[in-house]
């Protein structure tokens, strides 16, 4: 009798569900259940048919002044935005630069996460700060790092003092601005330091015991076990990281705002191309051709980054 | 007696040298601290001040720490400008209602799938999970699609618009759940001993009860990690409100921000671009200021697990 209740249980699971849904309690308990996620599975499925209708109006052609339906066009949106020096592969260029900016970052809030991780006093307020960036709106942000790096700024105040005559332009020239940018997301990178601190926290003190008994230095230990212990932080920062840098998008509009005197075409990184092609153009085919584009290619990014864990990343620890 | 002393003085040699490295390296970790905290406060003390200065003050090297003549021109100018009080005051609406939205959605989802067992379950969640993995702007033009049909149709039926030009595309989906509120949420909800519901299901208290009286009470910290996020989200969230809201007077303060760009080049508005950013930035800095503690927890609660 028991024995065949446990063959039933395990051969067929849609007789178990009957089963188990004729309980009072537990038919009570599956309603909940359902109740509770019923939000969560009507936003994945607007989320679901959202995508789908990404991937179908990025074949079609239409504005959103006429009240024509979209219209079929093929790969005509696709062949536009990925002939040679379109407006978008550039876009995607200039973005490149913020995703081979990561491993600075990371590097950065790997070394804030060090020095915070040193037994001193007033290390909870130090975290508190730098923690700041990530709070504060780029559009705050922009307002206070432009004007520091405008021509008669405190920055080129600062340069001047120390002998520099001619200190960058940092509003006029392109590549001066993007200097500014890098330093603001350089400084930026602060808060990452959180998730790295809580690596550090995670390595077992054994290991750093274990280290000095034979003799290692302070280098040496960073080097031997710190770093590899952190690689698995480290490898999730730069998945996230990439991922986040492809679609650089708020700082980037503060900067050089589309239609305004300071819109600066080229630093509009892929993310404000697909904007201005869906909204300012007029063009919303090809702005969802863009975003399809710009996803397959954080898609084989991702990918190359998980591919390439093993030959890095150590996860003797977990 | 010369034998004591000439095995006593390295010993003692290395005591002060080992406290001298101590203190080196102390000064070392401090200044290095001290400096970053500066770096990384400066931008912050520079707005706040600069707001309070004249023109011809802003433009002074090197810049004086405090004004010397304070003066509420900026603000005045910021608020010719835009509508700012205006802008705050339905960035305030937004972001209440996304973090209600989110509290509730996201707890009774986590609360299901961390504790209710029913058929999918595992399924559902991790459906949820895979939606992490597309980026947002493959759904830009179909989302805007969306809403502007979803305006069509609240307008005929009950004849308010929840779509394009309202405030429906920017806290409808709080109420539909994100994915990695419920991840972290269930996280939280795991942790809880079993024995506090069986104990209240054995009084006959139905699964919403436990949930309202049982969960959400010992659940503090994450939900404040929600709320907080949720709110910090809406404030600073630029795309959404450029989408969706049209007119100034509802537009969002971050918004209200990028309307500065146009002018900013000219010198009258340059003290009023402070000023508002200030207005822009406060509300944040101060929840920060209470909360940083939950904030800073569940970040590391949601990088680790």
């Amino acid at each position: 009798m028991a024995a065949s209740t446990v063959t039933k249980r395990t051969t067929s699971k849609s007789s178990q569900l009957l089963r188990w849904l004729r309980s009072p309690n537990q038919r009570e308990e599956a309603l909940t259940g359902w109740l509770f996620v019923l939000p969560a599975v009507i936003g994945f499925i607007i989320f679901v048919y959202l995508n789908f209708r990404g991937v179908e109006l990025s074949f079609t052609n239409w504005s959103w002044i006429s009240r024509r339906p979209p219209e079929p066009v093929g790969w005509t949106n696709y062949q536009a935005i990925l002939q040679p020096g379109s407006d978008f592969l550039k876009g995607l260029g200039r973005t490149l630069i913020y995703v081979l900016f990561v491993p600075v970052s990371i590097a950065i809030s790997f070394s804030i996460a060090l020095l915070a991780n040193q037994a001193v006093k007033g290390q909870t307020l130090f975290r508190v700060v730098c923690y700041l960036p990530a709070v504060t709106g780029a559009g705050v942000l922009v307002a206070v790092w432009t004007f520091l790096f405008s021509v008669d700024g405190p920055v080129n105040g600062f340069l001047r003092s120390i002998g520099i005559a001619n200190p960058p332009r940092w509003n006029t020239l392109t590549e001066w601005k993007q200097v500014a940018i890098l330093l603001l997301l350089a400084w930026g990178a602060a808060p990452g330091m959180i998730i790295a601190l809580a690596g550090l926290q995670a390595i077992p003190k054994d290991y750093y015991d274990a280290a000095k008994v034979d003799g290692a230095n302070a280098w040496q230990t960073l080097v031997r076990i710190t770093l590899p212990l952190m690689t698995p932080t480290l490898f999730f920062q730069l998945v996230l990281g990439v991922i986040g840098a492809w679609q650089t998008f708020d700082i980037i509009y503060f900067w050089a705002t589309p239609g305004t005197q300071n819109a600066d075409v080229n630093l509009w990184t892929a993310s404000v191309q697909i904007y201005q092609y869906a909204f300012a153009y007029n063009k919303p085919g090809m702005g969802a051709a863009s975003a399809i584009v710009l996803g397959l290619v954080i898609l084989v990014f991702t990918i190359i980054n998980l591919a390439t864990q093993r030959r890095w990343v150590n996860y003797d620890l977990s | 007696m010369a034998a004591t002393a000439s095995t006593s003085t390295p010993t003692y040699a290395r005591s002060i040298l080992g406290r001298n490295r101590e203190t080196f390296k102390l000064i070392v970790v401090y200044g290095l601290m001290i400096l970053l905290t500066v770096i990384l406060a400066y931008p912050f003390y520079y707005l706040a001040t600069a707001s309070f200065k004249t023109t011809e003050e802003l433009f002074r090297y090197p810049p004086t720490l405090i004004p010397e003549k304070w003066t509420l021109d900026n603000f005045r100018g910021a608020f010719e400008v835009v509508p700012l009080l205006r802008m705050a005051l339905n960035t305030f609406v937004i972001c209440l209602i996304a973090v209600t939205g989110s509290i509730l959605s996201n707890s009774l989802a986590a609360f299901a799938i961390a504790r209710l067992r029913f058929p999918l379950r595992s399924i559902i969640f991790g459906a949820m999970l895979t939606t992490l993995m597309i980026p947002g702007w493959i759904s830009l033009v179909p989302a805007y699609m969306f809403w502007r049909d979803v305006g069509r149709f609240t307008t005929n039926l009950i004849g308010i618009n929840l779509g394009v030009n309202s405030i429906g595309p920017l806290v409808i989906p709080s109420f539909l759940t994100s994915a990695f509120a419920v991840f972290l949420m269930r996280q939280y909800f795991l942790t809880i001993p079993k024995e506090l519901e069986e104990a209240a299901r054995i009084d006959g208290a139905s699964f919403f009860r436990i949930y309202w009286s049982v969960f959400l009470p010992l659940s503090f910290p994450v939900l404040a990690v929600i709320g907080i996020g949720a709110f910090m989200g809406s404030w600073n969230d630029v795309l959404g409100p450029l989408i969706y809201l049209s007119k100034p007077e509802s537009q969002t303060i971050m918004v209200g921000l990028s309307y500065f760009n146009s002018q900013h080049m000219s010198v009258i508005y340059r003290g009023s671009r402070f000023a508002a950013a200030l207005v822009a930035a406060i509300p944040v800095l101060t929840l920060y200021f209470f909360a940083n503690k939950y904030l800073i927890r569940g970040i590391v609660l949601g990088g680790l697990k």
